[in-house]
């Protein structure tokens, strides 16, 4: 009866947890927002294998800020409009808080894989990241 | 009046009717282009929703790309499953390894048409008017022809896309265990909602 109460009050706990902060974990691949684009274009399936559901931290300059409420809660990095790392925060930051370093930004965020298709009519691809936060 | 005024008079009177029509003409070729171009988002919102009377599931993805063809009524979506967030870190997770196992199915796309769509765009958009969409959804890695219905409005030189559907688990072979059959509902609803902004190639 113990260990069924025990059983029952983990599964409450672990059912109602919310996700890790990003902030606080290590990145398994840092790499650039071209660089992270061009390895999915180049071969798709060996860089889901190595990148999707891994902490990846990138850098690149900021194509536009996706913003809710005032509040910045996406951000695409890309010189390139058709091929660009989309990226959702995973706590909404202001615009005064985004410390850039020659233009550049560095982001870490959990790599969701990438959109890309060349039948689409949508030209180039995207990678994705999610629940990401700005590395200062 | 001298004849040099009048003759000054007259030259200017010419450039300015050629700036005009040169002004006119641009604006007319111009939202021609733009009418017959191509619109589309990366940013698209795409939620669903199940409900029961065990628990309620929401989950979002604000990163769904979608591309509208503005002169024939061609339509895209498409999502990566793992980019459904959801409030609790254990949900998401059994979304992804036991349900929709997005290992093997990483994506969710609809391709088909907006059914009737010349008349609507020549006819500006009228507001309310509902239009259809026809064509097929692949979820799961199972294509299913679907016919749904939305709205289409023009905000400036932006597209506003407005959908909601039900989709059943169970047509796109996504087995639910028993475990957890009274937790999900057996139609999940889905909304959709896209701002496109013109496609400049």
């Amino acid at each position: 009866m113990k260990k069924l109460f025990f059983l029952f009050l983990t599964a409450a706990i672990l059912s109602s947890c919310g996700h890790d902060d990003t902030a606080d974990e290590t990145p398994a691949f840092t790499m650039s927002s071209d660089d992270a684009v061009a390895a999915f274009l180049d071969n798709q399936e060996a860089a889901t294998k190595k990148y999707v559901d891994q902490i990846i931290q990138i850098s690149g300059p900021i194509m536009e800020l996706q913003k809710e409420n005032g509040n910045v809660v996406g951000v695409k990095l890309s010189s390139d409009e058709f091929n660009i790392v989309n990226v959702s925060l995973q706590y909404p930051t202001t615009a005064d808080e985004i410390s850039e370093s020659d233009g550049i930004v560095t982001i870490k965020g959990v790599c969701s894989g990438f959109l890309g298709d060349s039948e689409s009519m949508l030209p180039g691809g995207t990678v994705e990241l999610k629940r990401a936060t700005f590395v200062q | 009046m001298t004849d040099t005024n009048i003759e000054l008079n007259n030259t200017i009177y010419q450039r300015m009717k050629k700036i005009i029509t040169l002004f006119v003409l641009s604006i007319a070729f111009g939202s021609t282009l733009l009418a017959q171009g191509k619109y589309f988002t990366r940013d698209g919102n795409i939620s669903f929703f199940s409900e029961t009377p065990v628990e309620d599931i929401e989950a979002h993805n604000k990163k769904a790309t979608c591309v509208l063809d503005d002169e024939t009524g061609t339509l895209e979506f498409a999502v990566l499953i793992k980019s459904f967030e959801f409030e609790k870190a254990l949900m998401e997770e059994h979304f992804n390894e036991n349900y929709m196992e997005s290992n093997e199915y990483p994506k969710a796309t609809f391709k088909g048409k907006i059914l009737d769509y010349a008349g609507v765009r020549d006819s500006g958009f009228p507001p309310g008017v509902e239009l259809k969409a026809q064509g097929t959804m692949m979820i799961h890695g199972v294509e299913k022809e679907i016919t749904t219905t939305g709205y289409v409005t023009r905000d400036g030189e932006n597209m506003q896309l407005k959908s909601s559907f039900v989709v059943k688990p169970e047509d796109y072979n996504i087995e639910i265990p028993n475990t957890v059959r009274d937790n999900i509902a057996k139609e999940i609803a889905v909304n959709v909602d896209a701002e496109l902004k013109p496609l400049k190639k």
